[in-house]
């Protein structure tokens, strides 16, 4: 990014009431970060391949074409989602009833297939449905004001008595091989759901800098409530429920995935996978208050535990390291973000 | 300086709150050119006027007019629209985007074509923010990629102010534009508002800072229990002697009370 001086034309002369002074301490590492794009995140590169480099000789196995692919495609089922998550806390927002939309919208497949709906039929209908939960999240939380995180831990109760409505407690099989190809084919050598998460993560990415609906989510978390952004003109409410939908559409999609790839729609799965997609989305350095992120470092982020959930398992270390990496990580992240945002010891 | 019709005016604003009359009859006028101040304690009826003016309250009785054009202003979206700028004291800017950015905050430039609706027009705004700056003689460290909240206080101020200047096409109203800031920072926001009363606007401030006020009002409107008591223009006006009015409404001193 340039940094553009506004002196430079003959109209403004160093005056005595100019404010430049001010500033005349160079925070040479902010100018360094805001010259060199994705700078923030050298330390989440770092740590990716140190990973990467201590695995590999631990195992031989990491290296491997195929396990790649096998952690991309891991990756990639919380990845579609962490993207969209990063905008929904870059806004402001929270919302903790995603997993449950994937398992939610899983079951839909699943059983509209098994009731002989076509595959682009039933795709549909799972991700109308999960839109619809997104609209009322959306609309309870911006139009009525109500907390996101009681709103949504709520609706994600109930979006599982509905998956284990629709499935009847049953775990069912979804036959279409049309959606199996979505979860387990490839296209290019390259597994489907990880084109999926590219093309989510150049979608969000794009909505965050280069339009005016990224720019508004940015103004609202910028300040608590979205106080400023709403003096200032931007019609939040209206911003916020767009988030609230776009999270649980991401999530209905992922859940489609999932089901391709399981092959089952399952009402029961996929619980407390909300918190790892969160806690992949805050190691990629986005605050949890809102305001600041990158899909960039979320990328960075939901892999580093992708490959470290990878690594556990090659290893076998077994669930127990999964379980205390995750914890681990989970609450550096959230320590390092309040030291960063705040500072240590203050609220 | 002074034009004959006002770029905007309000006529015998009236607003009660149950059995409290918050403002009685009172009239301003903002010439293009001119700054007005408007003074009093607290409690005079200073903030229910300027929300008034605002678009933020409705006034019981009296009338609004733009150019003097009859107008309603139904909220301060409204206000803003028809060219009635407002700086708050809180500033409405979002600290952790830049100036270019907060120029522009909630009336971002899209670009044509297809998807126009939600693309930024990023060249253009950065452009245009650069050049009203400078045309106001404001220096900041970067309009670009740096976030406002890493700006002093002044600073902010200033990007505030000319945000307003930018999108004003009548007047800039000024909720305490120089609370909260130092000597030398008041200094750069006190020159800044002179010189967007230069560039042709209609400025309105509303201050406790007595001494900014009478070095900057050239039209100077006191209140007192909601009623305008004194009306004062063409003057040079004192501290002391604006005190006074401000604290006993002292009729001997209102020379020149407009019609």
């Amino acid at each position: 990014m340039s940094t553009v001086e506004p002196t430079n034309g003959d109209t403004a002369q160093p005056s005595p009431d100019d404010l430049s002074v001010e500033s005349e301490e160079p925070n040479r590492l902010r100018k360094l970060r805001s010259s060199v794009p994705g700078a923030q995140h050298f330390g989440l590169i770092g740590a990716l391949l140190g990973v990467g480099f201590i695995v590999s000789r631990l195992t031989p196995f990491f290296w491997g074409t195929q396990n790649l692919l096998n952690v991309g495609t891991a990756v990639s089922f919380t990845g579609i989602v962490a993207a969209i998550t990063t905008a929904v806390l870059i806004g402001g927002g929270l919302d903790l009833s995603i997993a449950a939309v994937m398992a939610f919208s899983g079951a839909i497949v699943a059983v509209t297939l098994d009731n002989g709906a076509s595959a682009p039929v039933a795709i549909a209908i799972a991700l109308g449905a999960s839109a619809l939960v997104g609209f009322v999240n959306g609309v309870l939380i911006s139009y009525g004001g109500i907390n996101a995180f009681v709103i949504t831990v709520g609706m994600q109760f109930l979006v599982r008595g509905f998956a284990f409505r629709v499935t009847g407690g049953r775990v069912v099989r979804v036959g279409s091989s049309d959606v199996r190809y979505l979860g387990q084919g490839d296209l290019l050598g390259i597994p489907v759901p990880v084109w999926f998460m590219l093309a989510v993560f150049g979608l969000v990415g794009w909505l965050l800098h280069t339009t005016v609906w990224g720019r508004h989510w940015y103004a609202i978390g910028g300040t608590p409530g979205g106080a400023m952004a709403r003096l200032a003109g931007i019609p939040v409410k209206r911003r916020r429920l767009q988030l609230y939908v776009l999270s649980s559409l991401a999530a209905g999609l992922s859940g489609v995935l999932v089901a391709g790839f399981t092959t089952v729609g399952d009402a029961n799965g996929l619980a407390g996978l909300e918190l790892s997609i969160l806690a992949g989305v805050i190691l990629g350095g986005t605050a949890l208050m809102g305001g600041r992120g990158t899909v960039f470092g979320t990328l960075l982020g939901v892999l580093l535990i992708g490959v470290i959930d990878n690594a556990i398992q090659l290893l076998n270390y077994g669930i127990s390291a999964q379980f205390l990496f995750l914890g681990t990580a989970l609450l550096l992240a959230v320590i390092y973000d309040h030291i960063r945002t705040e500072g240590w010891g203050k609220s | 300086m002074n034009s004959d019709k006002p770029a905007f005016e309000a006529r015998n604003l009236s607003k009660q709150f149950g059995h409290i009359e918050a403002v009685v009859d009172v009239g301003v006028t903002f010439h293009r050119g001119e700054i007005t101040a408007i003074v009093g304690d607290n409690g005079a009826g200073k903030s229910t006027l300027v929300k008034m003016l605002t678009g933020a309250l409705r006034p019981d009785e009296g009338e609004i007019l733009l150019d003097g054009e009859k107008v309603v202003l139904n909220d301060p979206l409204d206000a803003r629209r028809k060219g009635v700028e407002v700086v708050y004291q809180e500033l409405a800017l979002a600290p952790n985007l830049d100036v270019t950015a907060n120029v522009f905050l909630g009336r971002e430039l899209r670009r044509d074509g297809i998807f126009g609706f939600n693309r930024l027009a990023k060249k253009q705004m950065i452009e245009s923010a650069r050049k009203e700056l400078s045309g106001l003689s404001i220096n900041l460290p970067s309009l670009t990629g740096d976030e406002l909240g890493s700006m002093s206080g002044g600073q902010r101020q200033c990007v505030a102010v000319a945000r307003a200047a930018y999108w004003a096409s009548s007047v800039v109203l000024m909720d305490e534009p120089t609370s909260a800031l130092g000597l030398r920072e008041s200094r750069a926001v006190l020159d800044l508002v002179k010189r967007i009363r230069d560039s042709g606007l209609a400025v309105g401030i509303i201050s406790h800072a007595l001494p900014h006020v009478a070095e900057l009002a050239d039209h100077l409107v006191v209140l007192r229990h909601g009623r305008k008591v004194s009306d004062l223009r063409h003057g040079d006006f004192s501290v002391p002697q604006i005190m006074q009015l401000i604290l006993e409404g002292n009729p001997a001193a209102t020379v020149g009370v407009e019609a």
